[in-house]
C-alpha cells in the first residue's frame, strides 16, 4: 500500500466501476425515440469520465511520494467515534434522541482524551438535553 | 421595490436575527477549525420556524460575523479561524506582538465593514439585471453556463486541477441518486423509497463540513491547542477616521478584487485576500514594513475577504450557481425557505430578496458595535478545548441532519458524508468542488438532456445559439489559458533542473 491518496483514489475507482456495472440493473429505461438520451445517458458519461480521471490520477502520481496512512492509534480514535455515532443511530428509534446523542458525544469526548467525568459525561449530556429541549419546544421538531 | 423591501425590514425579529447572527458568527468564526460553512450548516435548523427574511438575515449575519471572527484568532494567536484570514495573520500577529493587537482588530473590523458595504451595493446593482438576462436562457444556454461554472471551479479554484475535476465528478455522481429529472424513474436507490428524493443537500453539507471536521480533529488530535497559547495583552487603542481614510485606495481596490473574484464560482475568499495583500504591498511606499506589522497589511485582506460575501451571492441568487462552499449552504437555506435561487427568484420574490440585501447592508452597524464589544469575549472563546467543543458539534450535527425532513435516513446520509468527507480531506482532495458538483449536477443533466431531446440528439443546438456558443468559446479559451499557464510554470523548473544537472 503506497499511502492514503492511492487508497482513496482506488476506492473512488472501484465505486465508479461498480456504478457503471450496476447501471442497467439500477436504472429502468423508457425510450424517447432513438436518440439514446435516456435515464442512463448522463450517469454513463459521468461515471465513465470519473473512471478515466481517477485512472489518469493513479498513473500520473505512480512515482510521486504519497501521504502516509497515519498511525493506527489515530485511525482507532476516528473508528471509535464513528462506531459510537453508528451505534447511537441504530439505538435512536428505541432509546430516543437525547440518550443516543449523549452517548455519541460521550464516546467522542473520550476519543479526544477527556477523562474527567464532568466533561466527558456531564457536558455531552447537558448539550444533548439543551438541544433536545430547544428542538422539541422551540423548533417543533419531533425528535425520536 | 427598494422602499417596499425597506418596510418589510421594519420588524423586531429581523433586528434580533441580524444581531444574533452577527454575534454567533463572530464567536464561532473566532474558534480555529469552525468556519462560516460549518456554522451556517449547523444553524439552519434554528431557521425552520422563522419567516424567510429574518431566517436568511440570521444566516447572512453568521456569514458576515464569522469572516471577521476568523481574523480575531489570526491576529491574536497567528491561528487563522478561517483559511481566508491567513493573509490577515501576517501583519496582524506582528502588530499584536508589538502591543497593537487592539488596533489591528479595529482596523480589521472597519475594513471588513467597508468590504461588506461595497460588495452589497454591487450585489444590489448586478444581481437583478443578471437574473433578467438569464430569464431568456433555454436549456442549451443553461447547460453551457453550468459547464462554464464547473470549468472555472476546476481550473481556477486552486489546488490540483485533476483532483478538483475528480471531486466535481464525484459530486455530480452523488446527485444522480434519486428520481431521474426527465423520466422520473428511480436511479441507484436500491429499491429504498427514502432515497427517491436523492441525497438532501443539508445532511450532506453537515456531514462534509461538520462531521468530517470532528473526525479530522480526532485523527490529528493536537498536543497543544490554541487555548494553551499565550494571548497578547489588548492595550487600549483607537483607530481614527483619518487613519482609515489614508488606506482608502487599498480598501477600494481590495473590495473590487474581493467582489469580482467572489463572482467567479469556486474560488472562495482566500485567493482574493492574498491578491489584495500583494497589491497593497506593491503599491505601498514602504513595502518593507509589510510582514512586520503594517496596518494596510491587515486592512487589505480583510476588506477583500468580506467583499467576497456579496460577490459570491450574485451568481448564487441570480443563476442558482454558488460561488463557494458557504454560498452553497446559503443556497440550501434559501431553498428550504421556499425561495429557489435562479432567474425567477427576483421576479417571484423581489421584495423578500431586496429586503435581505438591505438587511445585509444595514447589518454593518451591529457588526461594528458587537465587533468592538466582543474582542475580549472572543479571546476567551479561542481558549475552548477541542475535546469540549467537538462532542457538542457531533450532537448538533445529528440534530441538523434529522431536522431537515424529520428522517433517520438523512442522519445516516450525514454520517456517510462525514466519513467520505474525512477520507477525502485526509487525502488532500478539495471538498468545495464536490459540493458545487452535487448542486449543479442535476440541473446540468436536466438542461443537457432537454436540449438534446429538443434537437433530436444533435449537438448543433449548442452552436446554433449565440449565447451557448459564446460560453463554449469561453470554456475553450479557459482551457487553453490553463494549459499555457501550466506549461509556463513547468518550463522554469525544468530549466533549473537541467541547470542543476
Amino acid at each position: 500500500m503506497r499511502g492514503i491518496q492511492t487508497l482513496t483514489s482506488s476506492l473512488l475507482l472501484v465505486s465508479a466501476i461498480a456504478g457503471l456495472s450496476l447501471l442497467e440493473s439500477q436504472i429502468q429505461v423508457f425510450s424517447f425515440g432513438d436518440t439514446g438520451i435516456d435515464a442512463r445517458f448522463f450517469p454513463r458519461i459521468v461515471l465513465g469520465l470519473l473512471v478515466l480521471a481517477v485512472l489518469i490520477r493513479l498513473f500520473v502520481h505512480r512515482k510521486t511520494p504519497d501521504m502516509p496512512l497515519g498511525y493506527v492509534s489515530s485511525w482507532l480514535r476516528v473508528g471509535l467515534a464513528a462506531a459510537a455515532v453508528t451505534l447511537g443511530l441504530f439505538l435512536m428509534p428505541s432509546i430516543g434522541f437525547l440518550a443516543s446523542a449523549a452517548l455519541s458525544g460521550f464516546v467522542t469526548a473520550l476519543a479526544f482524551g477527556e477523562r474527567r467525568l464532568m466533561f466527558s459525561v456531564g457536558l455531552p449530556l447537558a448539550v444533548a438535553a439543551i438541544v433536545s429541549f430547544g428542538a422539541r419546544e422551540g423548533l417543533n421538531i419531533p425528535l425520536p | 421595490m427598494l422602499v417596499d423591501a425597506f418596510f418589510a425590514l421594519l420588524d423586531i425579529w429581523v433586528l434580533v436575527a441580524a444581531v444574533s447572527g452577527i454575534v454567533a458568527g463572530i464567536v464561532i468564526g473566532a474558534i480555529p477549525g469552525l468556519g462560516p460553512t460549518m456554522a451556517i450548516a449547523l444553524l439552519i435548523p434554528v431557521t425552520f420556524s422563522m419567516d424567510p427574511i429574518p431566517a436568511i438575515t440570521l444566516l447572512l449575519g453568521v456569514y458576515q460575523g464569522a469572516i471577521f471572527g476568523g481574523s480575531i484568532s489570526a491576529i491574536l494567536l497567528n491561528v487563522p479561524g478561517t483559511p481566508s484570514s491567513a493573509a490577515t495573520a501576517i501583519d496582524g500577529y506582528a502588530m499584536a506582538r508589538a502591543g497593537q493587537g487592539g488596533k489591528a482588530l479595529r482596523i480589521a473590523l472597519f475594513a471588513s465593514v467597508f468590504g461588506n458595504i461595497f460588495s452589497c451595493l454591487v450585489l444590489m446593482m448586478l444581481a437583478q439585471p443578471l437574473a433578467s438576462m438569464a430569464l431568456n436562457f433555454g436549456p442549451a444556454e443553461m447547460a453551457t453556463l453550468m459547464l462554464f461554472a464547473l470549468t472555472v471551479i476546476i481550473l481556477f479554484g486552486g489546488g490540483a486541477k485533476l483532483d478538483a475535476a475528480i471531486m466535481v465528478l464525484v459530486g455530480i455522481c452523488a446527485g444522480i441518486i434519486g428520481l431521474d429529472p426527465i423520466e422520473g424513474t428511480p436511479r441507484f436507490t436500491f429499491d429504498n423509497f427514502s432515497l427517491e428524493n436523492g441525497l438532501q443537500l443539508i445532511p450532506v453539507l453537515v456531514g462534509l463540513f461538520a462531521m468530517s471536521e470532528v473526525f479530522l480533529q480526532l485523527f490529528n488530535r493536537p498536543k497543544v491547542s490554541a487555548g494553551t497559547q499565550e494571548v497578547p495583552e489588548l492595550l487600549p487603542s483607537k483607530v481614527g477616521l483619518i487613519e482609515m481614510w489614508r488606506m482608502k485606495t487599498s480598501l477600494f481596490l481590495s473590495s473590487v478584487i474581493g467582489t469580482f473574484i467572489g463572482i467567479l464560482p469556486g474560488i472562495g475568499s482566500t485567493v482574493p485576500a492574498f491578491m489584495s495583500y500583494s497589491l497593497a504591498r506593491s503599491r505601498s511606499r514602504e513595502p518593507s514594513s509589510f510582514g512586520k506589522g503594517a496596518p494596510e497589511g491587515v486592512a487589505a485582506p480583510e476588506a477583500a475577504n468580506n467583499a467576497v460575501t456579496g460577490g459570491a451571492l450574485i451568481p448564487t441568487l441570480a443563476l442558482g450557481i454558488p460561488g463557494d462552499a458557504v454560498t452553497a449552504v446559503i443556497l440550501g437555506a434559501f431553498m428550504l425557505q421556499g425561495l429557489a435561487p435562479g432567474p425567477f427568484l427576483f421576479r417571484d420574490y423581489g421584495v423578500e430578496v431586496y429586503a435581505i440585501f438591505e438587511a445585509l447592508l444595514l447589518s454593518s452597524i451591529p457588526c461594528i458595535i458587537f465587533g468592538l464589544l466582543l474582542f475580549r469575549v472572543a479571546v476567551h472563546v479561542i481558549r475552548i478545548q477541542p475535546r469540549h467543543l467537538f462532542p457538542a458539534i457531533t450532537i448538533l450535527a445529528l440534530l441538523g441532519a434529522f431536522s431537515v425532513n424529520n428522517s433517520m435516513v438523512d442522519v445516516w446520509v450525514m454520517l456517510g458524508a462525514g466519513v467520505v468527507g474525512f477520507l477525502l480531506r485526509r487525502s488532500g482532495f478539495p471538498l468545495p468542488p464536490l459540493l458545487i458538483g452535487l448542486i449543479l449536477g442535476k440541473s446540468l443533466e436536466q438542461s443537457l438532456r432537454q436540449a438534446l431531446l429538443t434537437s433530436g440528439g444533435s449537438l448543433e443546438i449548442f452552436t446554433a445559439s449565440p449565447i451557448a456558443a459564446g460560453f463554449l468559446v469561453i470554456i475553450a479559451l479557459c482551457l487553453i489559458a490553463a494549459v499555457v499557464f501550466h506549461l509556463k510554470a513547468r518550463n522554469p523548473s525544468e530549466k533549473s533542473a537541467t541547470g542543476d544537472v
